[in-house]
């Protein structure tokens, strides 16, 4: 387990932050932190990374407890609001960090690095005359210098362009071809679809629902059904799979809670002996299914403005 | 810690603050060696005044070399931590493999160098001047050393509150506090001095002689300094010091003295405490 939290609570005298937060990253996952801005997530992870500390409940990073200093050695972070000395260059700043790392000889690495995230040829130049890009880049840099098991990044591409954006997109997934544990922390769905596997969403400092992306997007549409006069006894077969199940002549709607009910749907009709003509999920965009969420009932009432 | 150390040493180098004090030194060295060989070019021909004006003119001299080190102390240490908490920096360090106390003792140690060093630099700058100039004086090699330690433990006493200051509150907060701190200590010592003046001519001063202390106690930079020049100008058992507001007979209890030394060692220990016990 790359990440687990029980009832972990930070809040600002009583106020804001997260609360109650349950979570199991395992390792080698990317895991998508999503919601909308003061939601919660950079609480969430300040706390995981030991810059906060938590008001109530516990958590364990790669096994151990909050603010151990050895895994602190194994671990990166990309803090969202951030600068680095600006009186150093980037090479410089990366040298002072590999220190704080205690890595014994972090040259190749540095360059390695550099090259890896566009910065390569601007190294000589203090940071201070960095755009916010380049310092989102020189921070990414950073975050990966012990080559860690488990990276946080708390809006990566904030200030990146698009090409930056599809650049740190390949170096997540790279992170996850070698075995790393990925923590991304987003407001926006585009970036955490495109990568993760599992993500949990959270409002208000309350996560309202994790799991896989796919089967979130298969809980808010529906399936329609095209068949002709259906045999007796189909709709009550089908009532065992399936939710709010409407007939209107030869069309049938239904609603699936997992991707996996969509084949059993279509073997029960075949089974019953109707034709079946046609079979479509249709509606449930992500987008349409988060703005539901965070509007939906006990939850927020701000959620229209996120997830563009 | 020994990183932490280094980068908040190198730090100093980068700051505008290290060259504006330094162009300070280099006005004040100029004038005060002007001031000084025109002093010296007709000394009074009997001893005993010609080694009174000595005393008064090094003193004076070891007096504004104090402000000065005491400028570059607020200047480079009330933001030694709150400044990159404010910024931004710290976030990405105290992520690292290394200790909360280890990012406080590391500042602590790597501005106590620069300070140290700066202080050193001065403390000899000024002597050497004086007796460049004729200052009729003599020095023992040990009184030399021990003056010179006690002229930058009054810095660094200085740099300990700032960085427990700035250990809790904002920049600015910890620059009015230490800024008003050590002007109050300052002035409790000229209270301290006058009242002390005022007691030995038959006067009762005694309230003047209690601000003094307890301006001591908050803050014992001024006190190290009259400690430091009742030292520099003892020789054989001979005092060659003379009364004035600045400096004056009025010696520093022991008890005084130890605790200036635990002074910096206590605060430091504070600032670690509210430093690993915050939020960042
Ligand atoms: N230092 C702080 N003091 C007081 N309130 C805070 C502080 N930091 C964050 N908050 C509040 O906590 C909530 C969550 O903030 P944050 O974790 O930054 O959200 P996100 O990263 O999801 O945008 C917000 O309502 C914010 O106003
Ligand atoms: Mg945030």
């Amino acid at each position: 387990m790359a990440i687990e939290t029980l009832g972990l609570t930070k809040q600002y005298g009583g106020k804001g932050g997260c609360v109650n937060i349950n979570l199991k990253v395992e390792r080698g996952e990317i895991f998508g932190f999503l919601g909308p801005n003061g939601a919660g997530k950079s609480t969430l992870v300040k706390t995981l990374v030991g810059l906060l500390r938590p008001t109530s409940g516990t958590a364990s990073i790669l096994g151990r407890p909050l603010g151990d200093t050895e895994v602190k050695g194994r671990i990166g972070y990309l803090p969202e609001n951030f600068r680095y000395h600006d009186w150093m260059t980037g090479l410089e700043v990366m040298r002072f960090h590999a220190e704080l790392y205690k890595m014994s000889r972090p040259e190749r690495r540095i360059t390695e690095l550099l090259e890896l995230v566009g910065l390569a040829g601007h190294e000589k130049k203090r940071v201070a005359g960095y755009s916010k890009g380049m310092q989102q880049r020189l921070g990414l840099a950073v975050a990966l210098l012990p080559d860690p098991e488990l990276v946080f990044l708390d809006e990566p591409t904030s200030a990146l362009d698009p090409v930056g954006r599809i650049e740190v997109r390949e170096i997540i997934r790279e992170l996850k071809n070698r075995g790393k544990t990925v923590f991304l922390n987003s407001h926006l769905l585009s970036e955490v679809e495109m990568v993760c596997d599992r993500v949990a969403v959270i409002n208000k400092g309350r996560i309202i629902i994790q799991g896989s992306l796919k089967d979130m997007l298969y809980s808010g549409s529906r399936v329609l059904i095209r068949t002709e006069t259906p045999a007796a006894g189909l709709i009550e077969a089908l009532s065992a799979a399936a939710e709010e199940i409407e007939q209107k002549g030869e069309f049938i709607s239904l609603k699936v809670k997992y991707r996996e009910d969509i084949p059993a749907i279509a073997r029960i009709i075949v089974e019953s002996g109707t034709p079946l003509y046609e079979l479509k999920v249709v509606g449930g965009s992500l987008e349409e299914l988060f703005v539901n969420l965070l509007r939906g009932g006990k939850t927020g009432d701000n959620g229209n403005e996120v997830f563009v | 810690m020994i990183t932490v150390m280094k980068y908040s040493f190198k730090e100093m180098f980068n700051k505008k603050a290290l060259l504006l004090v330094i162009v300070l030194t280099l006005v004040f060295l100029t004038l005060y060696g002007y001031g000084l060989k025109e002093a010296y070019k007709d000394l009074p021909r009997s001893p005993v005044i010609a080694v009174s004006l000595s005393s008064q003119l090094i003193s004076i001299g070891l007096y504004f070399a104090g402000l000065i080190i005491a400028f570059l102390v607020v200047l480079s240490s009330v933001g030694a931590l709150s400044a990159d908490i404010e910024s931004g920096v710290m976030q990405a360090v105290l992520v690292k493999p290394v200790k909360r106390w280890e990012i406080v003792v590391g500042k602590f140690l790597g501005i106590g160098a620069m300070i140290s060093l700066y202080g050193i630099v001065l403390f000899f700058a000024i002597i050497f001047l004086n007796k460049f100039y004729g200052a009729r004086m003599i020095f023992s090699p040990s009184n030399l050393f021990y003056s010179a330690l006690l002229f930058i433990l009054s810095p660094i006493i200085l740099l300990s509150l700032s960085l427990w200051g700035s250990s809790r509150m904002s920049t600015l907060n910890t620059g009015i506090m230490v800024v008003m701190l050590y002007g109050f200590a300052l002035i409790g010592g000229w209270m301290e001095q006058i009242g002390y003046l005022l007691s030995r001519n038959g006067g009762s001063a005694q309230g003047l002689i209690n601000a003094g202390i307890i301006s001591s106690l908050i803050l014992p930079t001024d006190v190290l300094y009259r400690k430091m020049n009742s030292l520099l100008f003892t020789t054989d058992g001979l005092k060659f010091l003379f009364n004035n507001i600045l400096s004056g007979g009025y010696e520093p209890s022991i008890a005084m003295m130890i605790y200036s030394a635990a002074y910096p060692i206590f605060m430091l220990w504070m600032a670690v405490k509210s430093f690993s016990s915050r939020d960042i």
